[in-house]
């Protein structure tokens, strides 16, 4: 189960010219050219309508969307095509659930306290329907257990941290979940580009991840949930596309995933997210998660060997490919801003979107390095001995 | 500091890009900020700081330490010297629009707006004079044209000067045409400020005046005086035009050939100018032109009027003015 990172950076485009030592998988994941290549075509030889016009171009876009679909069912492990949505990113999802969601007020939602602002925003933005959010210290099964009173409607957890690379104990949450009778959404942005996530052996009600995490096109995503769990969703943003017909009082609903893909879509990124899922099933999620284990223990070994660098969360096997770090006495913007000057590295500076985490603690953020399978371990070499340098002209 | 800096930079570039303003409204914010004693928040200082850091980190890991730990003072300086730039250049503006020439009245030097220098008419001098102008008088000075014409031109030049020079056939040219109604007056300014400096080759001028020196450059027109001499002697024998003409076309390089060729009586000549009083004439014109507060040649006063290195049409203009103001 390995794969030669080397040949697979020959895939992609942006990796060809070199001096571009790419840390940033966590936000944003590279492209290979077959994605690329979906995306010209899409632009170049069919751009139309799906779901709408009968002639050629629609016909062969309405063909592409389908076989996404099924790729991300595929890729899912998800029962049926029907039970995947295709968003424009996980917030988007998240949201979409959030807003659909049967709530009444006095009902709770659920989650971590090291949520992205993606999967915390959403339910605080409730509290104008009665409807609240309880946080749980990330991880603690015992607190979560606690927390699973009769007004809890939803548990809505990340999978695994954007923060640090820390995942939770999935099925272990869901099963705790699931004996109190209360669905599970998951966040799984940081999960589904970097390991294998199959819903059915989850028995998750709710996934939602981005695509461009998973090398697809920036502006798709995919939305899982259960089909009988989509059926009682209140379709909230609605309009063309999601209706078998409509008169001035009403309209009757397409049944899912139709009702909540409003409007013409990101056809084009739709198209190019195949080709990135087949990508990703080409190399295999098991082996993609051991290189990018691999990857993280010898750039912990590295920089933890640098004078005043301070490692955030779990050990490194038990981290994906995150590894969040501040470097005493020193600014985590001006790390990065120097590690990309001095030796094309491209890293994220500040709090991640986890600003709550943050605020707790009273810390102004971390340097994070998140890795995936086109990085090396000579890029990881690169990366040490070009923080030690920011190190000394910082210090 | 920095914020000012990069504002300096990008708000040039964004005046042709629009990739650049979002940037340089944030340096403009940025700078805002630290003009009321608060700080930049929007990093955009640590951005650069970065940018310049890391770029230097490359090749020079050590000069890169020192640049983010002193960028700030470095910006300081850099600052500083911007607005001393500035203030340099918006006297130069000055000096071009009031005196043609970036380097104010007396003329030296490199001027960005007129390269070449062919907007300069004339050349300069510091008298150090600050008291309230007089118009000077004819100070019984070779005249040409009608005596009791109602219009006089009063020309101050120096035969050094290459503008004097230069102006000379316009003069001529006025003087022949308006005999009968012009009188057209010469005297001595000498660029050199009265400093005679025997043996010293004429026409040498010297380039080296800095606006903030105030004496006067005498060095810059040496042998102005002694040529100015030699024509008041000229003058002594009656032969004061012809003299004249001769240093105006040929320099003041060769006084004792110009003597023979202008017909002097060479040894009354030459006993002439070793004579100290003969000065006397030159050092009247010079400071009657003093007190007219001069500061360059050729300048003229039409009937009072003072134009200082006027272009051919300006003086027609100024006379024909004269002319009319005087038959009401």
């Amino acid at each position: 189960m390995t794969f030669d990172p080397e040949s697979v950076r020959k895939d992609f485009p942006v990796l060809r010219a070199g001096g571009l030592v790419y840390f940033d998988n966590a936000c944003m994941a590279l492209r290979p050219a077959t994605v690329v290549d979906a995306l010209v075509a899409y632009h170049s030889e069919y751009p139309a309508c799906g779901d709408r016009s009968l002639h050629r171009l629609g016909r062969r876009v309405d063909e592409e969307v389908a076989l996404s679909r099924e790729a991300a069912r595929r890729l899912l492990h998800a029962r049926r095509c029907e039970e995947i949505v295709f968003i424009p990113n996980t917030t988007y999802g998240i949201n979409l659930v959030a807003h659909s969601f049967p709530f009444v007020p006095g009902d709770v939602v659920v989650g971590s306290d090291q949520e992205h602002n993606s999967n915390l925003l959403p339910w605080l933005a409730l509290a104008r329907h009665g409807v609240r959010h309880r946080a749980v210290p990330f991880g603690d099964l015992d607190a979560l257990r606690a927390a699973l009173t009769p007004e809890v409607k939803l548990v809505a957890m990340v999978m695994t941290s954007n923060l640090d690379g820390a995942s939770i104990d999935a099925g272990a949450v869901i099963d705790l979940a699931h004996r109190c009778g209360i669905p599970v959404l998951l966040d799984a942005a940081q999960a589904v580009p970097h390991r294998p996530v199959d819903v059915r052996a989850l028995d998750v009600d709710f996934l939602a991840c981005s695509g461009h995490k998973m090398l697809g096109p920036s502006g798709t995503g995919i939305l899982y949930g259960k089909g009988e769990w989509l059926a009682r969703l209140r379709p909230t943003l609605v309009g063309g596309g999601t209706v078998v017909d409509s008169t001035l009082e009403g309209a009757t609903y397409l049944g899912a995933p139709e009702c909540f893909e409003a409007g013409l879509q990101n056809y084009g990124g739709i198209a190019g997210l195949r080709p990135a899922i087949e990508y990703l099933e080409r190399i295999g999620h098991a082996a993609i998660a051991e290189h990018e284990r691999r990857l993280t223990q010898a750039l912990d070994a590295g920089i933890r060997r640098i004078a005043g660098v301070s490692v955030l969360g779990p050990s490194p096997d038990r981290r994906g490919g995150i590894t969040s770090f501040t470097l005493a006495g020193a600014d985590v913007h001006q790390v990065c801003m120097l590690l990309d000057q001095s030796a094309g590295i491209a890293v994220r500076s500040g709090q991640h979107c986890v600003h709550s985490w943050f605020a707790r603690r009273a810390v102004a953020g971390t340097v994070r390095a998140s890795l995936y399978l086109y990085n090396t371990l000579g890029e990881v070499q690169t990366f040490c001995e070009s923080l030690d340098s920011v190190r000394r002209v910082l210090a | 500091m920095v914020c000012l800096l990069t504002l300096l930079v990008v708000a040039v570039l964004a005046t042709f890009s629009a990739r650049y303003r979002p940037l340089a409204r944030e340096a403009f914010g940025c700078v805002l900020r630290r003009m009321t004693l608060r700080k930049c928040t929007t990093g955009l200082d640590d951005r650069v700081r970065a940018a310049i850091t890391g770029r230097v980190m490359r090749t020079h890991p050590d000069l890169a330490r020192f640049l983010h730990r002193h960028l700030e003072a470095l910006a300081w300086t850099f600052v500083l010297l911007s607005v001393a730039s500035t203030a340099h250049l918006a006297y130069g503006f000055y000096n071009f629009a009031h005196y043609g020439t970036c380097s104010g009245p007396v003329r030296r030097g490199f001027c960005v707006f007129d390269p070449t220098g062919a907007r300069s008419r004339y050349s300069g001098i510091r008298t150090g004079h600050h008291e309230p102008a007089i118009a000077p008088g004819d100070g019984d000075a070779p005249s040409l044209g009608a005596p009791d014409a109602r219009v006089v031109v009063i020309e101050f030049g120096c035969y050094t000067c290459a503008y004097t020079r230069a102006m000379q056939t316009v003069v001529d040219e006025l003087a022949t045409r308006a005999a009968d109604r012009v009188r057209v007056v010469y005297r001595h300014f000498p660029l050199d400020g009265l400093a005679v400096s025997a043996g010293v080759p004429c026409e040498s001028p010297s380039n080296d005046w800095w606006p903030w020196r105030e004496e006067a450059p005498a060095a810059a027109h040496p042998g102005a005086t002694e040529a100015a001499v030699a024509a008041a002697c000229a003058r002594v024998q009656g032969r004061f035009w012809a003299f004249h003409h001769l240093l105006m076309t040929r320099g003041c390089s060769e006084l004792g050939e110009i003597a023979v060729e202008a017909g002097l009586d060479v040894a009354a000549f030459a006993h002439c100018r070793a004579d100290p009083g003969s000065l006397d004439v030159v050092r009247r014109d010079f400071e009657d032109g003093v007190r007219a507060d001069l500061y360059g040649t050729p300048t003229f006063f039409v009937n009072g009027r003072m134009l200082v290195a006027p272009s051919a049409q300006a003086l027609e203009d100024a006379v024909r003015a004269a002319q009319e103001e005087t038959a009401r």
